[in-house]
């Protein structure tokens, strides 16, 4: 398979599974091309065990992660420094598949999404945004199905906690 | 008023997150991903730098070994220069 037809073919998963960790389009479409780079450079170490596609989940989930925590780290900067604008860039919900009356509240709960440890936040977005099934999303991540279902339970049980603590203020 | 149950309360939520529709990536990106394959791309493939820096390994081996076994044989060049003498005095 050439290289255009790759992308055709998995660009827009890898878009929206960027988009739900990033919430942000510019973003997504960074991650989106560092994942295909990645992806473009390390073809040759691809395994066959896996297929094509859950190897590109694991590239995007990690190229996300990766870009979340340098998002961080600028973030502190700007507040350091005082940089509004650079702020503002880092803390803008802009994203595509939300229509305009969900947006507040979504906007909302993605900033308690976001507060998850990461693995919590990767099985929720997989499962309830992307609907994957426990076993499919296992496999993503290379955990068993009982580690999974654990995670998911233990992301409810925070969300709920963090819900629970926002509304009370 | 009868208390929420926490499955109940996790519901509208979790129905929030699956309103969620998927978004359609600009096609300018591709674009961007194949300028940055271009200016990634090494001019000399790394197969290529494998296969000559294997080479000259072998090379600077080949004369290591060269050099080490012409040497071996010989104990002391030097040694043809320095006069023999049979410790004894002339006119003895």
């Amino acid at each position: 398979m050439d290289f255009e037809a790759f992308y055709i073919k998995n660009k827009n998963f890898v878009y929206n599974l960027a988009l739900q960790y990033v919430q942000n389009i510019e973003e997504a479409q960074e991650i989106t091309q560092d994942v295909f780079l990645k992806a473009h450079q390390k073809i040759h170490t691809f395994k066959g065990g896996a297929t094509l596609e859950t190897w590109l989940y694991r590239i995007t989930i990690n190229t996300s992660l990766d870009a979340i925590k340098a998002k961080k780290r600028k973030k502190r900067f700007a507040i350091f420094s005082r940089n509004q604008d650079e702020l503002n860039k880092y803390t803008n919900f802009n994203h595509p598949g939300v229509t305009l009356e969900n947006k507040e509240a979504l906007q909302r709960l993605f900033g308690l999404i976001n507060k998850l440890p990461q693995t919590q936040k990767t099985a929720l977005i997989l499962i309830k945004i992307e609907g994957k099934s426990i076993k499919e999303v296992a496999h993503i991540l290379e955990k068993t199905p009982k580690a999974i279902e654990s995670l998911l339970q233990r992301a409810k049980t925070q969300l709920k906690k963090h819900r629970n603590q926002t509304e009370g203020l | 008023m009868t208390k929420q149950s926490s499955k109940e309360y996790m519901k509208e939520p979790f129905d929030l997150l699956q309103t969620i529709t998927p978004a359609i990536i600009d096609a300018k990106v591709y674009d961007t991903i194949v300028e940055k394959i271009a200016i990634t791309k090494p001019i000399i493939s790394t197969q290529w730098l494998h296969r000559a820096a294997a080479i000259f390994i072998c090379l600077i081996g080949i004369e290591g070994y060269a050099i080490f076994s012409e040497t071996s044989g010989v104990t002391n060049d030097f040694s043809d220069l320095i006069t023999q003498t049979n410790n004894t005095l002339y006119y003895e």
